[in-house]
């Protein structure tokens, strides 16, 4: 492989280099430069999508791919303020926090009461058959009174 | 020839030769005769009563083996049963309890509140409180629904689907049979029938909903009692409101319609796609809007399942039609078993874009999905496209939840709607770290070169 086909993950730190081959750093600079200007780039480039989304008219989205990412980006942009938001109040949890076990009581909760559920109807069923043989024995049992 | 079996075959006998003149004896034009032929066999199913009643409410939400023609007419299928006398239904609930009525309930009315093929209902008060599987406890004295298997329905219904078996082994040996495999498709309706008479799965089913959705404020389900249910017996919580089909414009005024009919659409997406199961048998009847502004489910007789791959495909497919795209539509559909012969891709993409644009991108019209959607069953049809079981059932799930929105807002765009929800979908799909992975290199790549051009 040679540096003009660098790529993300290529072993950078190379100290058998000798004087000439400085101009591969360069070139790793001139990489990194390019990085930040496609960040920088790409940044304008959102702010420019989000504004625009912004002020689209309902239905507006679906007048083509330049209108559709003008709109996504405008929706992703509030969906970030809102996580700005929910970050600042700490009300963001990872998982295995206490949110998440709840969430997984709550399952195992319903899990139990569906259960429960169904042990009642089987209960009233078997209560059903039950009176039925007591009234059937009662009836031979006076029977044979 | 058995007595039941003759009347089956004239009874269809008759109702087609009577619409034979609407038809102009075969000579009208296809999509004309269709309707004509699909209007008698409505009629024909109505007259032999509730096992074929209930075949072709099963038919009506499986496009895969009924024409869209035949499909949107077994919606209409009404059932002509006179309630039971109340001392038959008081007597089956003595025999499925062992106690009489008035130890089960404080209160059982004798007037049912419907009466169908299948059940009927009555309305009675909790004699004790009860503790639902989701939800807060019922006290006592709470109304419920009580909904009772006819007694004998199972019988006739068994009998009934005996003497179809028979009919369609004797097509079968006179070589009748279209090319749909019509036993099995009678064995699976049979299952499916089996199923709805046993009310614990409508119970269970309806539990599993409710639990599902127990965070979003404007859905309910009616909280089943368990100890007075059993396989001929549902007890639920008794819902005070207005079916679909009922609402007027006065009640519209007094609810926030608009909201709810977004909302149902948006509930509708979430089973589908997020949760994996969904209610496939909607229809207005089945819905009622609560005086609080909320929407009750009812009536969880038939559900459909999708499994995570089919999530994305379905979300794509979705996306794609809310956006007009036919190309990514029927590529996604591909995903999902409905494969395109190569030869025919291009006409088909081309039909598909065609209906797309007249259906669903009439500027300043609201999209009509369910003409859509017959115009995409049709095409499929045409060219003898199979359309999967599972794939035909959403397709008639997504006509069914508009007709469900307008409904309730009858000036609702439920595509233009559903345009969000389908957005932030896609960009979920997309920015799942494993896509993120794959083709961030060939991203950066390209844009280098962009970059250094």
């Amino acid at each position: 492989m040679t540096y003009h086909e660098v790529e993300i993950g290529t072993v950078l730190y190379r100290p058998d280099l000798e004087e000439g081959e400085m101009m591969a750093n360069d070139e790793f600079m001139r990489f990194l430069a390019a990085w930040a200007l496609v960040h920088e780039t790409a940044d304008e480039g959102w702010k420019a999508a989000v504004t625009r989304g912004e002020s689209q008219s309902p239905g507006e989205m679906g007048e083509g791919p330049e209108a559709f990412v003008d709109g996504l980006s405008a929706m992703i942009a509030e969906e970030k303020e809102r996580l700005k938001v929910s970050l600042a109040e700490g009300s963001l949890e990872p998982p295995g926090s206490r949110a998440d076990v709840a969430g997984k009581l709550d399952d195992l909760l319903f899990e139990v009461s569906e259960l429960r559920g169904r042990l009642e109807s089987m209960q009233s069923t078997l209560d059903s058959l039950l009176a039925e043989r007591t009234g059937d024995a009662g009836g031979l049992g006076e029977a044979g009174d | 020839m058995s007595a039941r079996s003759r009347k089956i075959a004239v009874t269809f006998a008759r109702r087609w030769l009577a619409a034979a003149p609407r038809a102009r004896f075969g000579f009208a034009p296809r999509a004309q005769r269709r309707a004509v032929l699909a209007e008698a066999t409505r009629l024909a199913l109505e007259d032999l009563g509730p096992a074929f009643v209930k075949l072709g409410q099963i038919a009506s939400v499986r496009p895969d083996v009924v024409p869209p023609e035949f499909l949107f007419e077994f919606e209409r299928l009404q059932e002509r049963v006179a309630p039971l006398p109340a001392s038959e239904i008081e007597a089956a609930l003595r025999r499925e309890f062992g106690r009489p009525v008035h130890e089960l309930f404080a209160d059982f009315e004798r007037e049912p509140i419907a009466a169908a093929s299948i059940a009927q209902v009555h309305r009675a008060a909790l004699i004790e409180p009860a503790r639902p599987v989701v939800g807060d406890p019922l006290p006592a004295g709470t109304p419920v629904a009580v909904k009772v298997v006819r007694p004998g329905a199972a019988e006739l219904i068994e009998a009934d689907l005996t003497e179809a078996r028979r009919l369609l082994g004797r097509l079968d040996r006179l070589g009748l049979r279209r090319r749909m495999d019509a036993p099995a498709l009678l064995e699976e309706f049979a299952e499916s029938l089996a199923s709805e008479l046993d009310l614990r799965n409508e119970g269970r089913v309806s539990d599993r909903f409710a639990h599902d959705f127990r965070e979003d404020p404007l859905v309910m389900t009616p909280r089943i009692v368990w100890s007075h249910t059993s396989r001929s017996v549902l007890t639920m919580e008794y819902v005070e409101g207005w079916r679909l089909t009922e609402l007027d414009d006065a009640t519209r005024e007094g609810v926030d319609a608009f909201g709810l009919a977004l909302h149902g659409a948006e509930v509708f997406m979430r089973q589908v796609l997020v949760l994996g199961r969904f209610h496939a048998d909607l229809h207005p009847a089945n819905l009622f809007v609560t005086p609080d502004s909320r929407v009750c489910y009812l009536d969880f007789g038939i559900v459909g399942t999708t499994d995570s791959s089919e999530r994305e495909a379905i979300a794509q497919v979705l996306a794609a039609t809310v956006y007009g795209d036919a190309d990514r539509a029927l590529k996604y559909s591909a995903e999902l078993g409905l494969v395109v012969p190569a030869e025919r891709e291009s006409d088909v993409r081309e039909r598909v874009a065609k209906l797309m644009s007249r259906t669903l991108g009439v500027p300043g019209r609201p999209a009509d999905i369910k003409g859509f959607a017959t115009g995409f069953l049709s095409i499929m049809a045409d060219e003898r496209v199979p359309i999967p079981a599972g794939y035909g059932m959403l397709v008639k799930a997504l006509v069914t939840v508009e007709g469900v929105a307008r409904a309730i807002y009858p000036e609702i765009d439920i595509a233009q709607a559903g345009k969000p929800f389908a957005t932030k979908l896609i960009a979920r799909l997309m920015m799942r770290p494993d896509r993120v992975a794959q083709r961030l290199p060939a991203a950066l790549r390209a844009a280098l070169r962009e970059l250094s051009s």
